[in-house]
């Protein structure tokens, strides 16, 4: 049911580990260097008059820098070092790689809060564990013993700014009402969780004689019912991720691209430029272009900028003798510095602004490549979680739970086709290549297909899944320690009880298995099957204590006793689980469980649980919706 | 070599029209993908694209008025060097030069007069 999906800017195709060795291949580099290529094939044209050169020059120096339209990626690269502005250009893009991840088998499938009732021995980092919560939701996963639902604040601002309910501040205040990108950042690997106890274990039946004293052998009784009868409250999560959680990654990625653009351009010469084109992305490059040229006719900034800037650079290009390319580079990136810190400053230049953020993500949308590199590094990074849980147990003390859980996704899958592919590298004709293509096509038809702007993130999620469930790492290696604390001193006539209730580790091994394009029918049918095996360690330093009406159901206890224990133990717990449908709108985790003890009950036992998963999203969304067009443009 | 049609202001008198602009010289595999021109309404047509993608017509038909020129280029080395687009007129020329090897976009104002 675990799907993940994010926003990302893109700097992803910016070369700065160029820079970082002091080429300056860089696009700024690469605009000085063109720049000075052509005024010296002016100057040395003996044809030409001084003034056709000087004009000429002029021209391209127009054209190509103080027109920022036709220079996007220097533009944009020239403030990167500047969050404050480079905010206010950065594209707000769907990025693919989170969905990749997010289909790992390592997600949690039900709820988390027991092992012994649950269709989960142990507990994991859950982020953005649900597609509900991808797009803001809620998710309620309800499994043998309980209902939760969980919500991540993080993941529902961060789509919010992606589709413009919500701006991203790009100064302090501005625009009004904005939210922080370190606010984001920060919200994003929080998740709550409410969970509700829906089973009536504690539920029995009590009455009294209708008719007292008398003897007859069928009586009449009034009939009521004991304990409780209806869904209570289970208690509440509160967990954070302080290492590799996808959901900050996703935030981070919509307000810095630096970490991006370092990975991407390790791969330049496997680029999805390299690729033949989509003329349906041109057209939404070419509008969106035109947008911003024209909104830029209405920035104060811009039009007093123009002219000035175009005689610093005309001065630079063309001088004789020539400057160096450094030089040239440095006034290019200082111009274009200055051009949008105060452009960030006027309200008459937010339009433009704006629209270049549209263009350049459009222009962007074709790196897919970069976006598939780029996850299989980030899926590889396990992911550390800090995790909070007031549990109010039906007939039990409440208590606390302090957990961390650790979770690692690898391997390939058996699926792909050449040696190349298991590496993860994309080689031409390979089969991760073909995926790579033909996932840039989806996504272009998807972001055509609509007006700009109004692209969804679930149109990305829903025509990405098979491209992501086919690059997915398909193993998951969770490990979870945990101490539980009671919230009140137990009472002190139950021997050998204090605060802390016990202390649990336990790790789970899982594998996801998808069905392939070979599947058969009904293969396809049931879809991705997580199959996963666990081992849960819990001692029991206090004795298990029993409260309430279930004290009642116990012979020859008096009606005085309030509390009753049990004797304390370790508990061993081995579960093995199957969950179906992983990554669609409903998931069925089915589990044996089997432990030499519970917290109770003294003898070996053995369950099965069974759970669903249901993701409430499906019912704000239309699935139909995000099925990629045509693919025609593509030559 | 004809003259050329269009002023250095990227201004040309509509009985001038119609008229041609070409890739200045051939870099290989350089061709152009999409040609189109946004009226004031930010209208687009989509001007004719010759079979081996070195040129693009601006049709006779196109009503007087300003617009923005838009020419998207695809393939050729990475990053590619500029590439002018110029009417068949005059190599030094520009009517627009492409250097964003991400973009590899050239928008430009022009103005087709009565």
């Amino acid at each position: 049911m675990v799907l993940i999906a994010a926003l990302s800017i893109s700097g992803l195709t910016i070369p700065r580990q160029a820079k970082a060795q002091g080429t300056r291949k860089d696009f700024c580099g690469i605009l000085a260097s063109g720049l000075q290529s052509e005024a010296a094939r002016f100057q040395n044209n003996s044809a030409l008059t001084n003034e056709e050169r000087s004009q000429e020059i002029r021209k391209r120096v127009r054209d190509n820098f103080v027109n920022i339209v036709n220079a996007p990626s220097c533009f944009f690269q020239a403030n990167i070092s500047n969050p404050s502005t480079s905010i206010a250009i950065a594209p707000a893009r769907t990025s693919l790689w989170n969905v990749f991840g997010s289909l790992s088998g390592s997600q949690q499938q039900g709820s988390s809060l027991s092992s012994t009732g649950s269709t989960n021995a142990v507990s994991k980092p859950s982020g953005q564990s649900a597609m509900s919560e991808e797009f803001g939701g809620f998710n309620a996963s309800s499994g043998t013993s309980s209902l939760t639902l969980q919500w991540s604040p993080g993941t529902t601002f961060t789509d919010l700014t992606a589709v413009g309910f919500v701006q991203l501040c790009i100064d302090k205040n501005l625009p009004k009402g904005c939210i922080s990108p370190s606010v984001l950042k920060g919200l994003a690997p929080l998740t709550l969780k409410v969970t509700g106890n829906t089973s009536s274990s504690g539920q029995s039946l009590t009455g009294t004689a209708a008719t007292p004293g008398s003897t007859a052998p069928a009586q009449q009784v009034t009939v009521s019912s004991k304990g409780n009868s209806g869904p209570g409250f289970g208690g509440i999560t509160v967990q954070y991720s302080i290492m590799g959680s996808k959901s900050k990654a996703a935030a981070a990625a919509l307000t810095d691209n630096s970490k991006s653009s370092s990975a991407a351009g390790k791969k330049a010469g496997a680029s999805p430029t390299d690729a033949p084109p989509v003329v349906k992305q041109y057209v939404a490059e070419a509008k969106l272009a035109d947008q911003t040229y024209v909104d830029l006719d209405q920035c104060d900034i811009f039009k007093a900028w123009k002219s000035s800037a175009e005689g610093v650079l005309t001065e630079q290009v063309g001088s004789a003798p020539a400057r160096s390319q450094n030089e040239v580079q440095t006034a290019i990136e200082n111009q274009y510095t200055s051009l949008l810190t105060n452009m960030v400053k006027s309200t008459s230049c937010r339009a433009a602004l704006q629209d270049f953020r549209e263009f350049f993500a459009a222009i962007l949308e074709a790196k897919t490549y970069e976006d598939f590199q780029a996850q299989k590094d980030a899926s590889k990074t396990p992911e550390v979680a800090l995790e909070y849980d007031l549990n109010t147990p039906q007939n039990k003390p409440s208590y606390s739970s302090a957990k961390a859980t650790f979770t690692y996704s690898f391997g390939n899958r058996n699926d792909q086709g050449s040696a190349n592919s298991k590496k993860g590298d994309a080689s031409p004709g390979s089969k991760a290549q073909n995926e790579v293509h033909q996932y840039a096509k989806a996504q272009v038809d998807a972001m055509t297909s609509a007006p700009p702007g109004s692209h969804s993130t679930q149109q990305t999620t829903a025509n990405a899944k098979p491209e992501a469930e086919a690059n997915t790492a398909p193993w998951s290696l969770t490990m979870t320690g945990a101490a539980d604390v009671y919230n009140a001193a137990p009472p002190s006539s139950v021997p050998s009880s204090s605060h802390l209730r016990d202390i649990q580790a336990g790790a789970e091994i899982a594998y996801l298995f998808s069905p392939t394009d070979k599947s058969g029918a009904i293969r396809q049918l049931i879809g991705d099957v997580t199959a996963a095996a666990a081992y849960s360690y819990q001692d029991q330093t206090s004795p298990a204590i029993l409260t309430g009406a279930a004290l009642n159901d116990f012979a020859g206890l008096p009606s005085s006793t309030t509390t009753a224990y049990a004797k304390r133990g370790v508990i061993h717990l081995g579960q093995v689980r199957l969950g179906f449908g992983k990554g669609g709108n409903t998931s069925f985790p089915l589990a044996f469980t089997y432990s030499n003890r519970t917290e109770l009950v003294v003898h070996p036992t053995w369950g099965l649980q069974f759970g669903i998963s249901y993701n409430l999203t499906s019912l704000f969304g239309s699935p139909g919706a995000a099925r990629p067009a045509s693919t025609s443009g593509d030559k | 070599m004809a003259a050329c049609k269009f002023s250095p202001e990227l201004n040309i008198k509509k009985s001038d029209l119609p008229v041609t602009c070409k890739i200045e010289k051939g870099q290989k595999d350089v061709t152009i993908a999409l040609a189109q021109l946004f009226d004031s309404n930010k209208t687009a047509t989509t001007l004719a694209i010759s079979g081996d993608g070195q040129s693009f017509t601006i049709p006779g038909n196109t009503a007087t008025g300003s617009y923005v020129l838009e020419v998207r280029i695809q393939g050729g080395h990475r990053p590619p060097p500029p590439v002018d687009i110029i009417e068949d007129c005059n190599a030094e020329r520009s009517i627009v030069s492409i250097m964003d090897p991400n973009s590899k976009l050239g928008a430009v104002s022009m103005a087709v007069l009565p």
